[in-house]
């Protein structure tokens, strides 16, 4: 049998894949393997580019939503969404906040979610812990002064400011 | 490097779990990626990872810093044979480098598909410590640069499907009586409904060649890395379970056709001139199955796990100082295969 790849070397070897459920199957020769970055034996994680495979998620993305957006480029590298579409790759990390808005929801379909949750850098965990206290502590306000409990308020106002002032300090 | 160590401690589940590995994807914030990275940029990075080895005393005993620009392309793919690096990164032609660990324990490949992809690996069913590992790893070099990393979405990586925790927890599983008996594709489509994915190379026409397959997780946002872990876990376990379960029912119902097959192997990799890959693959997976269900003693799983990565092409072409041909690395891994089993028998 003939390569399905290249259509001209003779086939030496099977590529079996199975992502969600669907079993893909493929007569592949020595030279196509190695090209799409198969090894000769237990091919690992690494040596398949998923990002490939998952990259058809975003051709259900809306196309009047990629053409509008079109024109916009990511004020760092200069790549548009539709780079960020067709090659189903960021151009760099700030595409991710530049076109949010087309991404997220393919992010959504990708891992059924868009919060982390897992392991936070010290370097960037200070600023994200103060920024979740501040929004649990603006919530207690609220519900202190909906209560009539303004004691209670005057000392969580004063400690947001205090957290808003080392943060405008900081940037 | 040297991976004789790697393979020859004692490692838990064996028997089934050939070696657990952790990978995680790590961004410098300010770098572009893949094609809108420049050479220069590339440089930069490669050149702060350099700085943080010589600075880390640490890393400096422990590790090794190779510029991938100076390796040949053999040693290049001896080390993706190993996988150490991916074979993708083998083959790219960006500035790159790789910190590598000398007890092949760990490594870190710098300008990848990401900045960085640190990956630690451990023989046998490991994962937890593994991911100890690389976490260590990470600390260590989030000391030194800021990671591209966001409140929602996480690790900032390449592909989007990395994003979050940016982990893949993986391990690569020899089932041969689970695809003796068919029940391999069952299991198969279980763990992907799980979201973990099972890949396997099959040789020509026959589906029972090797019988390796790697199982690693799909999801890496808006779950944590112990919650990643634990399920791969539970699903690893539950096959390395069934696939017990079936050898020890082989073993009493079929004993006479096992014995065979194994002992078969084991004497064709014992006194065969000539071995292509695919064969090796076959009769070692056979001989590997015959070690762990106790018939053969001669030689251990570590040996075998060795052997495999040894003959690989590259592996052996390494051996030679002229490039070889498929027919005359066929009769060079056949020589590996009498050596490493004639010197256990004589040592025994």
């Amino acid at each position: 049998m003939l390569c399905q790849k290249c259509n001209k070397n003779e086939a030496t070897g099977i590529i079996k894949q199975t992502i969600n459920g669907k079993t893909t199957e493929m007569h592949l020769c020595a030279q196509c393997m190695q090209q799409m970055g198969f090894l000769n034996m237990g091919n690992l994680a690494e040596s398949l580019d998923i990002g490939k495979i998952f990259g058809g998620l975003f051709n259900m993305m809306p196309s009047a939503q990629i053409t509008a957006a079109n024109v916009r480029k990511c004020k760092m590298c200069g790549a548009t969404l539709h780079d960020f579409v067709k090659e189903g790759k960021a151009g760099c990390p700030a595409c991710y906040e530049e076109f949010a808005q087309g991404v997220l929801p393919v992010i959504q379909r990708i891992h059924g979610n868009v919060q982390h949750k897992g392991k936070i850098p010290r370097s960037a965990g200070g600023e994200i812990s103060k920024k979740r206290e501040l929004k649990e502590l603006k919530l207690q306000l609220t519900k202190a002064i909906s209560e009539q409990e303004f004691e209670k308020a005057a000392q969580l106002r004063d400690r947001i400011r205090e957290i808003e002032k080392e943060n405008g300090a900081e940037s | 490097m040297t991976l004789k160590n790697f393979y020859n401690t004692d490692a838990k589940d064996r028997d089934v779990a050939v070696s657990s590995r952790i990978r995680l994807a790590r961004n410098i914030e300010g770098y572009a990626f893949g094609k809108r990275l420049s050479n220069e940029k590339a440089a930069e990075i490669t050149e702060k990872a350099k700085q943080i080895y010589t600075n880390t005393p640490a890393m400096s005993e422990e590790y090794e810093f190779l510029s991938m620009d100076d390796m040949s392309e053999n040693d290049a793919a001896v080390f993706a044979e190993q996988h150490v690096i991916s074979p993708e990164f083998a083959q790219s032609r960006m500035p790159r480098a790789l910190l590598v660990k000398k007890d092949g324990t760990a490594s870190v490949m710098v300008n990848e598909e990401d900045h960085l992809r640190i990956q630690t690996m451990t023989a046998g069913f490991e994962l937890k410590q593994t991911y100890e590992n690389a976490d260590k790893l990470d600390d260590l070099f989030e000391g030194n640069v800021k990671y591209a990393f966001s409140e929602n979405l996480g690790y900032i990586t390449h592909c989007p499907t990395n994003l979050g925790t940016g982990l893949r927890a993986s391990v690569m599983v020899h089932i041969p009586c689970l695809v003796a008996t068919g029940a391999a594709g069952k299991f198969i489509n279980a763990a992907s409904k799980l979201g973990i994915a099972v890949r396997g190379l099959y040789g020509e026409g026959s589906e029972a060649e090797g019988c390796f397959f790697q199982l690693s997780n799909q999801i890496t946002m808006g779950v944590s890395e112990g919650e990643a872990i634990e399920k791969l876990e539970s699903v690893v376990s539950g096959i390395i379970d069934a696939e017990r379960k079936t050898r020890e029912a082989m073993i009493k119902n079929a004993s006479v056709q096992l014995k065979d097959r194994v002992f078969r192997s084991y004497g064709i990799l014992k006194y065969a001139y000539s071995m292509a890959t695919k064969e090796f693959m076959q009769r070692i997976s056979d001989v590997r199955l015959g070690i762990a269900a106790g018939l053969i003693t001669d030689i251990t799983l570590a040996d075998v796990d060795y052997l495999i990565i040894s003959t690989h092409p590259a592996a052996i072409q390494k051996t030679s100082s002229n490039i070889l041909t498929a027919q005359e690395r066929d009769v060079k891994r056949a020589e590996l295969c009498r050596v490493a089993f004639g010197e256990r028998r004589s040592e025994g």
